[in-house]
């Protein structure tokens, strides 16, 4: 060891550049900066090394490094040995520098191949620039992803917030149905098209009156539950279902188990487009059917009512309804007006309030009787009622029961007949007067005509031998006289007891009455030649006295103004004028001027002097007076000299006798 | 039996010209005359005036209805009632045509009814048949015993 750190006397190896400081210095610098650099290199690769971890080249880095530090130490002891001449550590230096080289050569041939793949730095560059614009596009990408994922995560936030509101909603609703569905208000089914219900509601079995076993027994048919009069209405929704998926809602029946028809509001939807199960609401409208016929119930009965009242208020007579109890529940004004109460005075009174009160025990029985028996009543006798200051007074009654909804009602009109009871009395005793005077007339007015004409006569015959004729005459004329005035004053009683008599109708034979009527006028003129023609079976319903007196007047008319006829013809017969049968008697006598029928039917009134033709003027008019009160017609058809034609016309349906007029 | 007829009339005229009509018709039986219906009742039951009339009853009495006191009608009842005159003949002889007159006076048992007609020659003409008929041919019942009980 000693012998290596000596120089052995070798010389600096400055003497071989013979000292030549330039050459010395050169190679000082050339070595000095060689080392230096060599003693750099290993250290930035031992930071490479070091830096990159782990990787196939490290050995053959740090063997790199060991052989250029080995370098290195070479250059350095170059320098060292231009001075000293220690070429044993020179050569030493050399051969671990060999010794570092040769593996690392062997390495280095090892990993040739690799270390040629081993991209250039431009490559490197290339690929580093190439990468840092993937690695800038890969950024941009992974932002917008990520900004996209982050939105993507809102929106599904927000998506699963408004999903979990919907399913609430929805949970909500479902709730909500099958509250709906259970309450009972309204039936629900789901049925198909044709005709089959799948499912159904207690609400709608109740409605029909089925049970859920027929229901799931598949007894329940929609089709056959509704009437045929909806069949129409039926296809028209399931065309509309079809078509848009809905039903709208109708008014429609369903047969009840029982038969009866089930009035209801249906409406519905497809569950499922393109399916033909449909849910339905079906909402009973019996109630509501039955109020709606009850409002128009009401209705009409106000406008009834309304109508009623009024009618009520129109009518002349005092109008007072009673309740079933016979208490008073309405009076009209003229109630009010007649009796001096007010509407509260009377409004829950029993009715007989209104009567004096030593008649109300019997009217009270009489009401009893009454409603056990209601039934429209007139009763037939007067009776009294009283005013409010106590006065009486008679009336008329009529009563009327009502059935309503409130119960039995009574309805009785009241009328006033005071002032009647007064004008009857009057027309009595005018009427009993007249029939004084009728009788005074018939029996005390004819007396001194029998003694005028019994005394002229006495006188005529007694002192026949001293009268000259005019004297004769004149006893004669007093006589006629007498014998006129008696005529005048029968024919005036009948004409009175036409219009007093009551009318009795009957079935009387005219023509069996004509012929007794002819037959006594030709037994009292047997001199008078007269064909009598009457039509055989002609009947009239009529009073047969009166009839009796028409036909005697007309014929014996007749029989008076043909009296100077060649062919007197006197005729008795049934023609029809205006749809109506209508009898007449006919002449072919004296005549008249129509000119003058205006005047004919009148008391009195003569178309014919008394010298031509006899008679008292008062028959004619008495005819008048017979038709009239039958309700008929008397006219006269004539040209003078050619005969009349009296015509008259009986109603056939007069059946109620007229009143005296 | 002398045959007498009663005549009821409050009428002078009416009574002078019946009696001249019956005299006319040479009719010889008497003719009675009371002048109201009381006198007339008094003179066929015996009463008042007449309670010593001896005479028979009249073989018919010609009753008018329109008489002062007592009314003919009620002259008709009150013979009717009795059973001294109650099948004595009437005949109403009134100026009355009135069909109530008519019907009352049947119904109280009158045997007929004439209306004394205005015209005095027709009037003899009644009272002659009259006088006829109720004084000749009528068989009365009167004075005759037999069962009368219907």
């Amino acid at each position: 060891m000693e012998r290596f750190f000596t120089t052995g006397g070798f010389m600096p190896h400055g003497h071989c550049y013979l000292w030549n400081p330039w050459l010395v210095w050169l190679n000082v610098i050339a070595d000095g900066l060689t080392a230096g650099a060599y003693t750099t290199i290993p250290f930035a690769l031992f930071y490479i090394v070091r830096k990159r971890g782990q990787s196939p080249f490290n050995w053959v880095v740090l063997c790199f490094a060991t052989f250029i530090i080995a370098c290195g130490a070479t250059h350095l002891l170059e320098i060292y040995t231009l001075w000293v001449p220690d070429y044993w550590v020179l050569g030493g230096a050399k051969a671990l520098t060999a010794a570092a080289s040769v593996p690392t050569a062997v390495l280095l041939a090892k990993y040739v191949p690799a270390v040629v793949n081993l991209p250039t730095a431009d490559r490197m560059a290339a690929v580093m620039e190439e990468l840092r614009q993937s690695q800038a596009v890969l950024e941009t990408r992974v932002r917008e992803r990520t900004e996209e994922l982050t939105q993507k995560n809102e929106q599904l936030a927000q998506e699963s917030l408004e999903r979990r509101k919907a399913e609430e909603a929805l949970r909500t609703k479902e709730t909500q149905m099958r509250r709906l569905a259970d309450a009972g208000v309204i039936g629900i089914i789901v049925t198909d098209f044709a005709g089959g219900v799948v499912e159904a509601n207690d609400q709608f079995l109740k409605m029909i009156g089925y049970t859920r076993e027929e229901l799931v027994k598949g007894l329940i048919r929609w089709d056959e539950l509704t009437p045929p009069e909806y069949r129409e209405g039926n296809a028209r929704s399931i065309a509309q279902l079809r078509e848009s998926g809905i039903a709208t809602q109708k008014e429609k029946a369903y047969f009840h188990k029982s038969g009866a028809q089930v009035p209801v509001l249906v409406g519905g939807a497809l569950i499922e487009e393109g399916k033909t199960e449909v849910i339905s609401f079906v909402l009973d409208l019996t109630e509501q059917r039955k109020a709606e016929a009850q409002i128009a119930t009401l209705e009409a009965q106000k406008a009834v009512d309304a109508k009623f009242k009024a009618m009520l208020e129109a009518t002349p007579d005092a109008v007072v309804i009673a309740n079933a109890e016979g208490r008073i529940s309405f009076v009209n004004q003229q109630t009010k007006a007649l009796f001096g109460y007010t509407q509260q005075e009377l409004v829950g009174q029993p009715v007989e309030f209104l009567m004096p009160e030593r008649l109300r025990p019997e009217a009270f029985e009489r009401r009893v009787s009454y409603l056990a028996n209601p039934r429209p009543y007139q009763p037939q006798r007067e009776m009294s009622c009283q005013r409010k200051d106590g006065s009486e007074f008679p009336v008329e009654v009529s009563m009327r029961p009502l059935v309503t909804d409130d119960g039995l009602l009574v309805m009785t009109a009241i009328r006033d007949v005071s002032a009647r009871r007064v004008m009857e009395s009057a027309l009595r005793a005018s009427n009993s007067e007249l029939e004084a005077f009728s009788y005074s007339v018939a029996h005390d007015l004819r007396t001194p005509l029998r003694g005028i004409n019994g005394f002229a006569k006495v006188l005529a015959d007694d002192y026949r031998d001293v009268l000259d004729a005019d004297g004769k005459h004149s006893l004669q004329k007093i006589q006629d006289s007498a014998v006129q005035m008696a005529a005048l004053i029968d024919a005036l009683l009948s004409l009175a007891r036409v219009t007093r008599s009551e009318l009795r109708f009957e079935r009387v034979d005219l023509s069996a009455v004509a012929v007794d009527i002819c037959a006594a006028m030709k037994a009292a003129n047997p001199e008078r030649s007269v064909e009598v023609v009457i039509e055989p079976g002609l009947s009239a319903n009529s009073d047969s006295a009166l009839v009796h007196a028409l036909l005697e007047n007309l014929l014996e008319n007749a029989w008076k103004f043909t009296q100077r006829s060649a062919h007197p013809r006197i005729e008795l017969g049934v023609t029809t004028q205006e749809g109506k049968r209508v009898f007449f008697v006919r002449d072919n006598g004296a005549g008249f001027d129509m000119a003058h029928s205006g005047k004919l039917f009148r008391s009195f009134q003569r178309l014919h002097a008394p010298r031509e033709f006899g008679g008292t003027g008062i028959g004619l008019a008495t005819c008048h007076r017979i038709v009239e009160r039958h309700g008929g017609r008397i006219w006269a058809e004539a040209e003078v000299s050619r005969g009349a034609t009296f015509y008259f016309w009986l109603p056939e349906n007069r059946a109620a006798p007229g009143a005296p007029s | 039996m002398t045959k007498s007829i009663l005549l009821v009339e409050d009428n002078e005229s009416d009574e002078l010209l019946t009696i001249r009509a019956f005299k006319k018709s040479n009719n010889a039986n008497e003719v009675v005359v009371v002048r109201d219906g009381a006198e007339a009742l008094d003179y066929l039951f015996r009463r008042g005036a007449y309670s010593t009339l001896e005479a028979a009853l009249p073989t018919v009495m010609l009753l008018d209805l329109n008489l002062p006191k007592v009314s003919g009608l009620d002259v008709l009842r009150a013979v009717r009632a009795d059973e001294r005159t109650k099948m004595l003949p009437v005949v109403v002889l009134t100026g009355s045509r009135e069909d109530e007159d008519i019907v009352r006076s049947y119904s109280l048992g009158a045997n007929a009814y004439v209306r004394k007609p205005v015209n005095f020659t027709e009037f003899m003409k009644a009272t002659e048949t009259l006088g006829l008929f109720w004084l000749l041919l009528n068989e009365t019942a009167m004075g005759r015993t037999g069962s009368n009980t219907p």
